[in-house]
């Protein structure tokens, strides 16, 4: 049985390869924050629903705690980090610079991961409703803001991305 | 430059925390952190008898596995504070020794190289627990048969305490209308999206640094010195970046005591960060009182009187600030901001086998108003009186302030009737989104006055009670705020900076706002209780003004940068002084529909209308109402710690608790009124948990009016679809329920 | 948090990972098969579930995909992610219940991941998707080194987490017969789990003004998703009104010990079946008018 309680795990993380070789049941957000030292990804609950370890794989956001670092070993990870790499204000992506704008976090806990949410609520509903978004944010919970902010943060970076 | 009070900047905070760049406890390890993992009691009520954890010490990784023995000289934990003369105060234990009081106390704490090691090595630590009947809520652990938790508690009781002022009595004798009701504010659990932890980092010169997730740095740092024997000088506590608090992370928990103590025992720093289900075992939960009281008036619906019991359950042990929240805040709060002369309520405090109680959102507040609100709708049925007519005949007016209530609190300023017309003004001019046909729509509206901005009566390093603040501006005319408030989440790195760049007339940009570090900061108490703006704002203000009046000390007149360079920089330490508790208000109404056919509640609209004085930021106050209205829903719909008759958690994961996620909420309304407050130099009142205070019976008093056709006069929090469909049934046919559909 | 030690390989094929599943069988090896992982890691974050060893089929781009031929009976490779059946034509066209669960599961990260195979062969009595497969008759091919078998979900499915899936089988393929239309799903959802606590799919044909077919079908409510068989004879040959719907509706569940827990007792449970076959009726009955 060639089955392996280490695995060698390839993956690119915002555009850089990575190889490293860790026990097959690392989870992918450990894999992040530990091993690639990438803290922006946020561990928030045992049970897949909080939505705080949130990142994108091969352009699509999944929850980390939910995968394998195995898993995704051949494919492509976009982290917080990667989204707007200057790491300061001048260059946040619209998303990021929306929620900035309606006061869309408080203590920032769940916010990489909800950024990651909204950013795919965006890609698949240029045009949201505002039930759209929060219907969409169904896998995303936040305790501070009530949501209210984060709504309006989705429905202003969707309007800026369609060039409104 | 100048007039940023009031401005509603965004945050500075912000552009780490969207990147990624948040600095948060799980995020830092040094060099050889270890990582430990604590083995919890599976049962609710048990004497100990034995804990074998040499298999576990053996196990891959692992660098110790401690158990109570091992921490014999470590402890206990604080105790509670404000207790009544004659109270039972449990000694609070690090790790379980002889007995476990709850599902989920500390029994072993496991270290080893990695958090998976030191799991997989817990699962080997065999205790053995000879079992005994548990208690859960505050009236049963009070039967005469109920199990004892706490010597010299006979029935659980803590203590008992009376609050009355005029005559109840005669009062209600001479009523002309009278309600009562027994209502419940259950159980819930604060659920801050970042888990609770510690990382304890010793050195060898006997030095101890903790980064620690708590809402109280220097708190915190006194009770770890007094717990580990050691100088206050020689721990350093430091917050960081937080994933919120909301009140649980203000004690010193006996997990993080115990990783503190294998830090030093082993020489090596320790991290330990709880896991969520974990979580609701081993963080504080809120509430848990159940009231019987009654509400008297005249025949005009002017309230004479209130009486009754409330009964509060601490759980096994008690914290330091949860008396305080039934004693200091529930109890004396119940008038709300109604002229009421008579009053009569017992107040206990009770002993089950639950989780410890600590203060959440509101702290004793949030109960006072719903349990008030409740009986004045109540009593606006019975006299037939519009529910705002009743409360305005009977609200204080503006013109009797200062206002000291029957209780004894002082409210400092108000206009409860200016909110409320607000309230109703707003609530008129736009129509409720439609309900879905053959729903039940309902209005409730609910008042609430509420304290904020308390500063504990405990003395600092220079024997001063009151927060401290700094303000060192540099020979370039750099400015530096240290405060001894501690923001995790509020935003104030940028309201403070408002605040500091208006006292001083400097840039924006030329000031810094530091925080939440004992090394790095001067005394205060941390935040909480909606204190900050009150407490660390004046100690902020009047840093300013000391760094002011010490550049006037130049000979010629100039601005302050140009000060701080002819004097080499400045630098001016201030006290708050201690000012008084503020008291903000507020009108909250919540248009809801039920589906009769299934129960279920939909929030139509949220409308909120705060009185919190001065405003700083707007945006950052709105963020408070937005995210305590949220929580307020959870308590008023979804959310409920349970437990079973053996005390086993029947809630113990996001599975089965229920906060509220976006698609529950409608967008909220919010409208603020401004009384000043007279009692601080910037006129301002903590109003951080103002929306849980209001949002809650505001609820609760709509999905009762929904159902008035059914003639259902109360229902217990949560308001779940069952619940209410049940209630439902049973009204249809009074004789009992009957089939299905 | 953290799932017990396991040893971990990924098949490259089918064939491998029948081989793996075979091997391991015969070892008296607890081996599991790691799809999306949605229904598995949780478990095994938890350690509710501690397999020796996961077989990782993710990546077998040969079991994904939806084939339709031509007399409408739609295949579904089993590794189709909830998130690619969204956005398949083919199915947004053809089954408009399958479209109105899927827009209700769980959410747009787990869908991302969740296969309709891992689905199927969790058995979870709390699922959205198998109301609406049983609805639609839908069948399962199952494969293992010695050849393929196709069974009705009906069959597959037997009790709380508890299928016909054989150590040494993988589920490749859901086949769902072509359907009318008439087709709705409604749900109500524990508030926490987002899981139904009841859940009913409602699939009807009505030529003429008379239902010429019907398949309901509930989830949640019992310790397996269950066909109405009372309200799918009730509705036969019946005129779609609102009398006759209601009648069907109240028999959606009768007979079916219900679940019972904190969030619903079993008479909510069964009160909840009935509310929503009348709701999915009402609504299928609507999309075949409409049609």
């Amino acid at each position: 049985m060639p089955a392996s309680r280490d695995v060698l795990v390839e993956v690119t993380v915002n555009g850089v390869p990575h190889t490293a070789r860790v026990p097959a049941r690392t989870l992918l957000v450990h894999f992040l924050r530990d091993r690639l030292r990438l803290t922006g990804t946020h561990v928030g609950c045992d049970t897949t629903q909080c939505g705080a370890c949130t990142v994108a794989l091969d352009g699509v956001a999944v929850k980390s705690c939910t995968v394998l670092a195995a898993q995704a070993s051949g494919h492509e990870i976009q982290t917080i980090e990667g989204l707007a790499p200057a790491g300061d204000a001048a260059g946040l992506h619209p998303v990021q610079q929306a929620f900035w704008q309606e006061h869309g976090l408080q203590c920032g806990y769940c916010t990489p991961g909800m950024v990651m949410a909204v950013r795919q609520i965006l890609a698949d509903h240029p045009d949201p409703t505002e039930a759209d978004v929060r219907h969409g944010l169904a896998g995303n919970i936040c305790r501070c803001t009530g949501y209210q902010n984060i709504v309006a943060a989705a429905l202003d970076a969707a309007r800026h991305l369609r060039g409104a | 430059m100048s007039n940023l009070i009031g401005q509603a900047v965004v945050r500075r905070e912000d552009p780490a925390l969207l990147t990624g760049h948040g600095v948060y406890l799980d995020d830092v390890a040094p060099p050889g952190t270890l990582h430990a993992f604590v083995v919890r009691s599976p049962v609710a009520h048990a004497r100990i008898a034995a804990v074998d954890v040499t298999e576990a010490r053996e196990a891959p990784g692992v660098a110790a596995v401690f158990t109570a023995a091992d921490l014999a000289g470590v402890g206990p934990l604080p105790g509670a504070e404000g207790l009544p003369p004659g109270s039972v105060s449990p000694v609070y234990p690090v790790l379980a020794a002889d007995t476990v009081l709850w599902a989920g106390q500390p029994v072993a704490l496991v270290v080893a190289d990695t958090p998976e090691l030191a799991a997989d090595a817990a699962e080997l630590v065999v205790a053995d627990y000879d079992e005994l009947p548990a208690v859960t809520g505050p009236l049963d652990a009070m039967a005469p048969d109920a199990p004892v938790l706490h010597d010299g508690a006979a029935r659980n009781i803590a203590f008992t305490r009376r609050l009355s002022a005029g005559d109840a009595t005669a009062a209600f004798a001479a009523a002309a209308y009278q309600v009562r009701q027994q209502m419940v504010s259950q159980r819930i659990a604060p659920v801050a999206l970042e888990p609770r932890g510690v990382l304890a980092c010793p050195s060898d010169d006997g030095r101890l640094e903790v980064r620690l997730s708590t809402q109280r740095p220097h708190g915190s740092r006194n009770w770890l010195a007094r717990i580990f024997g050691l100088p206050p000088d020689q721990v350093r506590v430091v917050a960081g970046d937080m994933g919120g608090g909301f009140g649980a992370k203000g004690p010193v928990y006996p997990d993080q005591v115990a990783v503190i103590a294998a830090a030093r025992a082993l020489g090596r720093p320790v991290k330990w960060v709880e896991e969520r289900s974990e979580s609701f075992l081993a963080t504080t939960h809120g509430r848990d009182q159940v009231a019987d009281l009654e509400m008297a008036a005249d025949a005009d619906g002017r309230i004479t009187a209130i009486r009754g019991s409330v009964h509060a359950s601490f759980g096994a042990y008690f914290t330091p600030n949860a008396p305080g929240s039934l004693l200091g805040r529930l109890g004396p709060m119940l008038p709300q901001g109604y002229r009421i002369a008579n009053f009569d309520v017992e107040l206990t405090g009770v002993f089950a086998n639950t989780t410890p109680v600590g203060p959440y959102r509101g702290a004793g507040r949030p109960e006072a108003a719903y349990f008030c609100e409740r009986l004045v709708d109540l009593l606006a049925v019975e006299t037939g009186l519009d529910p705002a007519e009743i409360r305005r005949r009977n609200f204080i007016p503006p013109a009797d302030f200062p206002y000291t209530t029957c209780t004894g609190l002082t409210y400092d300023s108000g206009d409860y009737q200016a909110g409320l017309d607000l309230l109703m003004e707003k609530l008129a001019a736009r129509p409720a989104a439609p309900a879905p046909e053959g729903h039940l729509v309902g209005v409730g509206i609910a008042s609430f006055v509420e304290p904020g901005g308390v500063t504990p009566r405990i003395p600092g390093p220079d024997g001063s009670v009151g927060d401290q603040a700094t303000v060192t501006v540099s020979a370039a005319g750099e400015v530096t705020v240290a405060v001894g408030t501690s923001s995790h989440g509020q935003g104030h790195e940028t309201a403070f900076a408002q605040l500091a760049a208006d006292l001083l007339g400097v840039g924006y940009e030329d000031v810094t706002v530091v925080f939440g570090d004992t090394g790095t900061t001067p005394f205060g108490y941390g935040t909480f209780g909606s204190r900050s703006a009150v407490a660390g704002g004046t100690a902020v203000y009047n840093a300013c003004q000391a760094a002011l009046e010490a550049a006037r000390r130049v000979d010629a007149p100039m601005s302050l940068a140009q000060a701080a360079a002819r004097l080499g920089g400045i630098t001016a330490t201030a006290s708050s002084g201690a000012p008084p508790e503020t008291y903000a208000s507020g009108s909250y109404a919540c248009v809801v529909s039920v589906d009769p056919d299934t129960g279920r509640v939909r929030l139509l609209r949220v409308v909120a209308v705060d009185d919190c004085g001065v405003v700083i930021n707007p945006l950052l106050v709105e963020g408070q109402v937005h995210g305590a209205v949220a929580q307020g829903v959870g308590q008023a719909l979804s959310e409920h710690v349970q437990y079973d008759s053996a005390g086993q958690p029947m809630s113990a994961s996001l599975m089965d608790y229920a906060v509220p996620f976006a698609a529950s909420l409608p967008a909220i309304e919010s409208y603020l009124v401004c009384t000043p407050s007279p009692v601080n130099p910037l006129g301002v009142k903590g109003m951080g948990e103002s929306g849980t205070i209001g949002v809650t019976p505001a609820v609760v008093n709509a999905v009762m009016d929904a159902l008035r056709p059914y003639g259902i006069r109360h229902l217990d929090m949560p308001l779940t679809a069952e619940k209410i469909w049940t209630a439902i049934r049973q009204s249809r046919h009074p004789a009992g329920p009957r089939d299905v559909s | 948090m953290f799932p017990a030690d396991f040893g971990y390989v990924r098949a490259g094929s089918l064939a491998q990972a029948l081989d793996l599943l075979t091997e391991a069988a015969e070892a008296d090896e607890d081996a599991k098969l790691l799809a999306g992982g949605q229904s598995l890691l949780p478990m095994m974050k938890l350690r509710l579930a501690t397999p020796q060893t996961l077989i990782d089929i993710g990546g077998l781009a040969e079991l994904t995909g939806v084939t339709v031929d031509a007399s409408g009976t739609t295949v579904i490779g089993a590794l189709s992610t909830y998130r690619a059946l969204q956005r398949d034509p083919h199915i947004a066209a053809a089954y408009p219940a399958m479209t109105d669960a899927l827009a209700v599961l769980a959410d747009q990260q787990v869908r991302a991941r969740g296969t309709i195979g891992g689905c199927v062969a969790h058995g979870d009595p709390a699922a959205d998707l198998p109301a609406v497969l049983l609805a639609l008759a839908a069948s399962v091919t199952l494969t293992s080194r010695h050849g393929t078998r196709t069974v009705p979900l009906d069959d597959f499915l037997q009790g709380v987490f508890a299928t016909d899936l054989a150590p040494d089988e993988v589920v490749t393929a859901i086949t769902v017969p072509a359907a009318p239309p008439g087709q709705a799903y409604e749900k109500f959802e524990q508030p926490a789990s987002h899981l139904p606590l009841a859940g009913v799919c409602a699939v009807v044909a009505v030529t003429d003004g008379v239902i010429t077919s019907a398949g309901v079908a509930v989830t949640g409510v019992a310790g397996r998703a269950f066909r109405a068989l009372d309200t799918e004879r009730s509705l036969a040959s019946a005129r779609p009104t609102a009398a006759v719907i209601e009648a069907a509706a109240s028999q959606v569940a009768s007979g079916v010990r219900p679940l019972s827990d904190q969030h619903a007792s079993g008479p909510f449970r069964l009160h909840l079946a009935q509310v929503l076959a009348r709701r999915a009726l009402t609504q299928a009955v609507e999309r075949a008018a409409t049609a």
